[in-house]
Parts: C-alpha cells; structure tokens; sequence
C-alpha cells in the first residue's frame, strides 16, 4: 500500500511538474495554430466519455454518447450511456429531450446559462482566447498543448472554479475538456472518433 | 380426582399464560429490528438517475450518495454535464451542507431535502417483536411525535412512511430486484407538492 501510495504520489507529482507554462513565443505560436485550426472548422462530430470525478467515490462517474456541432453556434450533446439524453443548443434556444420528454428555453434569459453555452461552443471550436471573461494561462506536457481558464464573473465562479483545454499538439483541436469545481473534484470529458468538416444534417440539430 | 385434576391443571396453565405480562411497546425496551440495506453498504457508489418535482418546476441530474463512515452519509446531486447543484453530508443527528447553488440555496429546500435523504438513508428502526413473522409485512415504530410505517413484501422493503399520529407526511416507495440497492426509488410528499423519482445506473 505504501509503495502504491508513494508511486501515486510520484505520478501525481510528475504529472505536475510535466505541466510546462508556455513562453510568450509559444503561446503566440498556439494561439495561431488553434485559431486557424478553428477557422478552418465547419462542423465536428465526435464521440464523448465524461467522467465525473469526486475524491470521496470509488469510481468516477461515467456517462458517454456523440456530439455535434456546426458553424455558427448549433451544438448537439447526446448521452446514450446510460440513458438517454439530449440537449441541443440553436439560435439562442435550449431544446432539452429527456427520454422522450422534450422541453425548451431560452437561453439568453439565463445569463449564467448562457455564459455556460458560450463556454461550451467555445471549447468544442477552440474560439475563446479573446474571451474578456477568463483569464487565461497556457501550458505544455508531453502529450497535449494546455489552456487553463479562469471566470472572472463572480457568479459563474460559483459553478465553475476552472475550465482546462487539452489540444492535439499537431492538429490544434480540443481533445479533452477538464471543468473543476474544487482543488480534488471535476467533470473530464473526452473526445473520440472525432470527425471534421463531414457534412452534418440539420436533423443532427433537433432532437 | 383425576378427573378434576386434568381440567385444573388445563385452566391453571392457561391462567398461567392469560396471566404472564404480555410487552406493550410503549412500556418495554423494544425488541425486534428492522433495516433498511438499500445505502448501508460502505464500498458502493449508489447512482441515480433523478428528477426532483417541485410546485411545476422540474430539476433533472444525477444523484450520487456514499456511507462514507457509519453514521454518515455523502450525497452529490449535478445536471448531466455534472455541474454540483448540491453536496450534502447527513446523519440522523449531523448535518453539513458542503455546497449548493444559489437558486436552491433557501432554507425551505435544504431542510425539506436533508429530511427527505435522512428518511432514504436511515438503516434501522426498532420496533415491538415480530414473533418470527416473515414474509408480507407492516410495522410501526414511534420515536415521540414521529410515526413510521415501514412494509415489505416478500422479506424485502418496499417502503417507509413518515408522519404523525394522524396522518403521513412523506413516503419513500423502493423497489429492488436484488436486496442490496434500489432499482428505483419514489419520494411522495403528502403536504407540499414536491415529488423525487430516481432510477438506479450503473455507470
């Protein structure tokens, strides 16, 4: 047990310590390779794991389905694992399908809601460095380029003490989102299978 | 004399018997036990699927509750992306609330929801002797001004109810395929229309 606990340790300390703050060149360097990545992105499809991860449970919680998105600002979240669930975000609506039980609404009369939207668009399309809500520091490790984003808003950073994007070093596309709440508890989700600029129909939108 | 004998002796063992103080359960130490084992064991992560319904308001995420020592449970409610709405630790005699969103943040709603969790969460009620009775079953135990009513059905418990004398407040409904969890779980509030479905996954 304690050679297990000092390997954690170890790991754990690594793992930090393989963390890099960016220079200023290259986060000048990231920042063009994920704005052009981004620019060239019309849609994305991808499958999802998200684990929801608190220190107190023996295992993370796991959810897993796909997800769509297409320019401007249309996003589809589907768990299929395991239930169903969908939540699709389009010209400023929410529409919500709960296991056969839809509801919508409105996403701008939910100012906390609608930051969230913005957030969530934003990491899937890599388009929030010139966000003026976050503050925002870069990092490097062995196998991902790292932006960490802190809310300003007081209210948001209630819900959301921390936003980390790992970035596929070559592609410069969002390959994990990291949402903290607290120093040991946060939801990871991560992307697979994803694919870019295929043609997404609309009926992806509508749930 | 024999003959008188036998009828004597019969009347004087049933008087025996008529006669021997039988326990009523207000004046004597209760005897038997029942329990709740659907969050009693410390190794499970119990998930939930849940709804809360309250007033026409609907609040969908999953719920997560743990008995992290013996006399404490944890319990995490967050939507699907898993947002924390709320992180309670709660004993039949202890409370913490570690976190909860604004919008939820009254004291009508944390009270209410820490005594709906107390109720889901308690494992034993005593109770007068059940005289090796099995099977379908309803009990009663009274703790003072609170009266509960506790059945099962086929040796498993199918729920608990919570009120006064006259009348129930707030039933917990299970049902289980397996005597360890919950399949599914409905809290009904008698007074207040606030209603709790969950549905157990396995994640």
């Amino acid at each position: 047990m304690k050679k297990i606990s000092f390997l954690l340790l170890f790991f754990i300390g690594f793992q930090t310590f393989a963390q890099q703050a960016m220079s200023a060149s290259e986060i000048a360097d990231f920042k063009k390779k994920v704005n052009a990545a981004s620019a060239t992105i019309k849609t994305m499809t991808t499958d999802f794991v998200q684990y929801k991860h608190m220190d107190f449970l023996a295992k993370d919680v796991e959810t897993s389905g796909k997800m769509a998105f297409k320019e401007p600002n249309s996003l589809a979240w589907q768990y299929k694992k395991p239930y169903n669930y969908s939540i699709v975000f389009k010209s400023g609506k929410i529409f919500i399908n709960d296991e056969g039980k839809k509801s919508q609404m409105d996403a701008k009369s939910n100012k906390t809601f609608s930051k969230i939207n913005k957030l969530i668009v934003g990491s899937v399309s890599g388009q929030m460095f010139d966000d003026k809500e976050f503050a925002i520091s870069y990092y490097k490790s062995a196998g991902f380029d790292i932006a960490r984003f802190v809310p300003k808003d007081a209210s948001l950073k209630k819900y959301i003490k921390q936003v980390e994007l790992s970035f596929d070093k070559k592609e410069g596309t969002v390959e994990q989102v990291r949402l903290l709440e607290s120093e040991t508890d946060y939801t990871k989700i991560v992307f697979k299978n994803k694919i870019l600029n295929a043609k997404v129909d609309d009926s992806a939108f509508s749930n | 004399m024999q003959k008188l004998t036998i009828p004597l002796l019969a009347i004087s063992f049933l008087l025996a018997v008529g006669c021997a103080p039988r326990p009523k359960p207000s004046a004597f130490p209760q005897t038997a036990t029942v329990v709740n084992p659907y969050f009693s064991d410390k190794s499970q992560d119990y998930t939930y699927r849940t709804k809360i319904a309250v007033y026409g308001h609907e609040l969908n995420g999953i719920l997560i509750a743990k008995k992290i020592s013996d006399s404490v449970h944890r319990v995490v409610l967050t939507t699907d992306f898993g947002n924390t709405l709320l992180d309670f630790e709660i004993g039949q005699q202890s409370f913490r609330k570690n976190a909860i969103v604004d919008d939820l943040d009254r004291k009508i709603i944390v009270n209410t929801l820490r005594d709906d969790f107390r109720l889901l969460f308690r494992e034993t009620y005593a109770i007068p002797e059940l005289d090796g009775h099995t099977g379908d079953l309803e009990v009663f135990a009274v703790e003072g001004r609170d009266h509960y009513q506790i059945s099962f059905s086929g040796n498993k418990l199918i729920s608990i109810s919570k009120g006064s004398r006259k009348k129930e407040k707030v039933s917990v409904g299970f049902v289980s395929t397996n005597d360890k969890f919950a399949d599914t779980i409905e809290i009904h509030h008698r007074d207040i229309k606030l209603n709790i479905e969950m549905r157990h996954f396995a994640p």
